[in-house]
C-alpha cells in the first residue's frame, strides 16, 4: 500500500490543479461574457443594468450598486442598483464616507467583512474616551450590511465611479471575489468613459448643427452691425474733418483781421491828422487870418495824409482780396482752373500771422505759368496742413528755418513738393504718420489728424498721391502728386 | 495536525472581539479587546496601533505578545503566539488598515477621531486551540 501512497497523492494535486484550471476557465468566460455585453451598447442604463444583473445571476451578488463622480468631484451619485426593492437611485455619498467614499478618494479597491462588529467596537471605543456619540450617517444601501467590496472605476488615473457590491452576511465574500469584481469594475469603467465621451459627442455634433444651421443668418447680422459701424465710423471722420477745416478757417479769420488792421489804423489815423488840419485851417480862413504859409501848410499835410490813406486802404483792399479767394475755396468745394504758384503764395500769404512769429523763411520756386483745374479749397487746406505740422513738430519756438515749396510738371501731373529742415521724424513713426489720430503731441494740442486729413484729401479728393522722406536732425520732404486736370 | 493562519481568516474579522494579552518588563500582564487582527501572509499578521496605552507601553518593553481569537462558525478559540517585528506607518498593510477604519469611523460620525498610528506587523510563532491546552 505504501508504494500507492505516492500516486495517490498525485492524483490528487492533478485532480485539484484540474478543478482549478476548469474554475479559472470558466471565470474568464464569464468575464468576457460580462465586458461583451457591457462594451456592446453606448447607453450608461444598459451598461449599468447588464452588468449588475450578470453579477447576481453568475455570481450570486445581490445587491450591487453604480455610484459615478459628479462633475463637482467631490460627491458620488447612485446611477443604477440591484437588489433593493424600492431603494433606487439618486442618493449622493461624499469623498471619504463610508467604504464607497473612503474607495473613491484613495482609488484603491476595499473588501470588509464584520461591518455590523467593526462599527459597535467602535462605539465601545468611543465611550470608553468618554467623547460625545457622534450621529451615524446615512448611506446608501443595505442598513444591516455586513460585508461589502467596492472597487474604484478608474480610467487611466482618472476616477469614473465606485463599484460596489455588498451583503447582510458576515464573511461573504473572499479574496478571488476581489479579483472578478475589480476586472468587471475596470471594464465598467472604460465602458462608462467610453458612453460619457459618445453622449458628449452627440451633445457636441447637435451643438455644431444649430450653429451651423443658424451660421448663414448669424454672419449676415454681423456684417450688417459691422457695416453699421462702418457707416458710423466715416460719418465721425466727416465730421471730424470738417471740425478740423472750420479751425483753419477760423484762423485764417483772425489772421485776416490782424493783418488788415495795421493799413486801417494807419489810414484812420491819417484821415483823422487831416480832419483836424482841416477844422483848423477852416477857423484860420473864417478869421480872416490866413496867410500864404498856412496854406502852403496845409496843402503838404493834406497831400501827405490822403497819400498815406490811399496807400493803406489800397494795402487793405488787396489783403483782402487774397484773403477773400483762399477763405471762399476753403469753405467751399468748388472746382476751377487757377495759377499755382501765385495761389500757393496768396496761402502764404494767409499763413503770415502764424510765420510771423518764428524764425522761419518762405521760400516758392518753379514755372509761374503752371495752372491747375483743381479744388483750391482742398490745396489751400493741404498747404495750411502741412505748414502747421512743421511749426508745430519740426522746430522749437526760436529755431531758425526755412520752408521750401517746389512746383513742376511732369506727363500731366503736377509735383508738388514740400520740404522743412526741422529735426525730422524718427524711422519707427515714419510709417504711421498717415494712421488717424497719430500723434507725438498727444495732450499738447495734436489731433493726430493734420496728416490723416492731407493724406485723405490728396488721394481722395485730388485722386492724387502723397509720400513723405525723412532724416532725423536734417528734416522733412512730403511730395504730392496729382494730375493737373 | 498544524494549524495554518488562513484558516482562521473568519476569527479575525472581529465577529466575536479578540483579545490581546502583553506583559511589561518588570511582568505585570496586561488584557485587553482587539477589534480586528489582519492577515498578512503564512506567517504574519498586523495589528493596528491607535492609542498610546500600556499595551503599547508594554510591547515596547517585551516583544512577545500573545492574541486570543475566536472562530465565529465553531466557537473554538486559538492561542497566537506572536513576537513584534516592526511598526509600519506606510505601504500596502498600513494602507488597507487605515481605510478600514477611515470607513468605519466616517460611517459612525467620527472621522478624524480615530486615527491609525501604525501598522504593528507580528511573526507568528505558534498557533494552538485552546482544547490542546492541558
Amino acid at each position: 500500500m505504501s508504494t500507492d501512497e505516492p500516486t495517490l497523492k498525485q492524483d490528487k494535486i492533478i485532480n485539484d490543479l484540474q478543478a482549478e484550471l476548469s474554475r479559472k476557465n470558466k471565470e474568464i468566460e464569464i468575464v468576457l461574457k460580462i465586458s461583451s455585453e457591457i462594451n456592446s451598447t453606448m447607453d450608461m442604463d444598459e451598461i449599468a443594468s447588464a452588468l449588475l444583473t450578470s453579477m447576481d445571476e453568475i455570481f450570486g451578488f445581490e445587491h450591487s450598486m453604480i455610484l459615478l463622480l459628479e462633475e463637482s468631484g467631490d460627491t458620488l451619485r447612485v446611477v443604477a442598483t440591484h437588489g433593493y426593492g424600492e431603494q433606487g437611485t439618486g442618493s449622493t455619498v461624499r469623498m471619504g464616507q463610508g467604504v464607497i467614499g473612503v474607495v473613491a478618494q484613495k482609488k484603491r479597491m476595499m473588501r470588509m467583512s464584520a461591518i455590523g462588529a467593526q462599527r459597535m467596537y467602535m462605539q465601545r471605543a468611543m465611550a470608553n474616551t468618554n467623547q460625545a456619540q457622534a450621529e451615524e450617517i446615512p448611506l446608501p444601501g443595505l442598513p444591516n450590511s455586513q460585508s461589502q467590496v467596492a472597487v474604484p472605476m478608474l480610467n487611466k488615473d482618472d476616477l469614473v465611479g465606485v463599484f460596489m457590491v455588498e451583503s447582510p452576511k458576515v464573511h461573504f465574500f473572499d479574496k478571488k471575489d476581489e479579483v472578478l469584481v475589480s476586472i468587471l469594475a475596470n471594464q465598467a469603467a472604460i465602458a462608462f468613459y467610453n458612453a460619457r465621451l459618445n453622449q458628449d459627442l452627440v451633445t457636441a455634433n447637435a451643438s455644431l448643427q444649430e450653429y451651423s444651421d443658424t451660421l448663414e443668418q448669424k454672419v449676415e447680422v454681423r456684417t450688417r452691425e459691422l457695416s453699421k459701424t462702418l457707416d458710423d465710423l466715416r460719418a465721425t471722420q466727416n465730421q471730424l474733418v470738417e471740425a478740423e477745416k472750420m479751425a483753419a478757417l477760423g484762423g485764417l479769420v483772425a489772421g485776416v483781421a490782424h493783418e488788415i488792421n495795421t493799413p486801417v489804423g494807419i489810414g484812420v489815423t491819417a484821415a483823422s491828422l487831416l480832419e483836424d488840419k482841416t477844422v483848423a485851417f477852416q477857423k484860420t480862413y473864417k478869421d480872416g487870418q490866413m496867410k500864404r504859409s498856412d496854406l502852403e501848410k496845409y496843402l503838404d499835410t493834406a497831400s501827405q495824409s490822403s497819400n498815406m490813406i490811399l496807400k493803406n486802404l489800397s494795402r487793405a483792399a488787396e489783403l483782402i482780396q487774397s484773403f477773400k479767394q483762399v477763405a471762399v475755396d476753403q469753405s467751399t468745394e468748388e472746382r476751377r482752373s487757377f495759377p499755382v504758384k501765385s495761389y500757393l503764395e496768396e496761402i502764404l500769404l494767409s499763413l503770415r500771422p502764424k510765420l510771423k512769429r518764428t524764425q522761419l523763411t518762405t521760400k516758392i520756386s518753379g514755372d509761374d505759368s503752371l495752372t491747375l483745374d483743381s479744388y483750391p479749397g482742398v490745396l489751400s487746406q493741404i498747404v495750411t496742413n502741412l505748414v502747421m505740422n512743421s511749426l508745430v513738430h519740426a522746430y522749437e519756438p526760436d529755431d531758425a528755418g526755412q520752408l521750401t515749396f517746389d512746383l513742376k510738371q511732369e506727363a500731366g501731373r503736377l509735383i508738388f513738393e514740400y520740404a522743412d529742415d526741422g529735426r525730422g521724424i524718427p524711422k519707427k513713426d515714419l510709417s504711421k504718420i498717415f494712421d488717424p489720430f497719430f500723434t507725438t503731441k498727444r495732450g499738447q494740442g495734436g489731433s493726430g489728424l493734420g496728416l490723416h486729413i492731407i493724406y485723405n484729401l490728396v488721394t481722395q479728393k485730388l485722386n492724387g498721391t502723397i509720400r513723405c522722406e525723412s532724416e532725423v536732425g536734417v528734416g522733412t520732404r512730403f511730395t504730392i502728386e496729382i494730375p493737373v486736370s | 495536525m498544524e494549524i495554518k493562519l488562513e484558516d482562521l481568516h473568519p476569527a479575525f474579522q472581529g465577529v466575536i472581539p479578540s483579545e490581546i494579552i502583553t506583559c511589561s518588563a518588570d511582568g505585570e500582564p496586561n488584557a485587553t479587546a482587539i477589534s480586528q487582527v489582519y492577515y498578512v501572509d503564512s506567517h504574519h499578521v498586523a495589528l493596528s496601533f491607535q492609542f498610546f496605552g500600556k499595551t503599547n507601553r508594554n510591547i515596547e518593553e517585551n516583544p512577545q505578545v500573545a492574541v486570543m481569537v475566536i472562530h465565529p462558525e465553531t466557537g473554538v478559540s486559538y492561542h497566537l503566539d506572536l513576537r513584534f517585528v516592526r511598526r509600519e506607518t506606510e505601504g500596502d498593510t498600513f494602507d488597507e488598515m487605515d481605510m478600514q477604519l477611515m470607513a468605519i469611523a466616517s460611517m459612525t460620525g467620527m472621522e478624524g477621531v480615530f486615527k491609525l498610528r501604525g501598522a504593528d506587523i507580528y511573526e507568528v510563532k505558534a498557533i494552538t486551540k485552546i482544547d490542546d491546552w492541558d
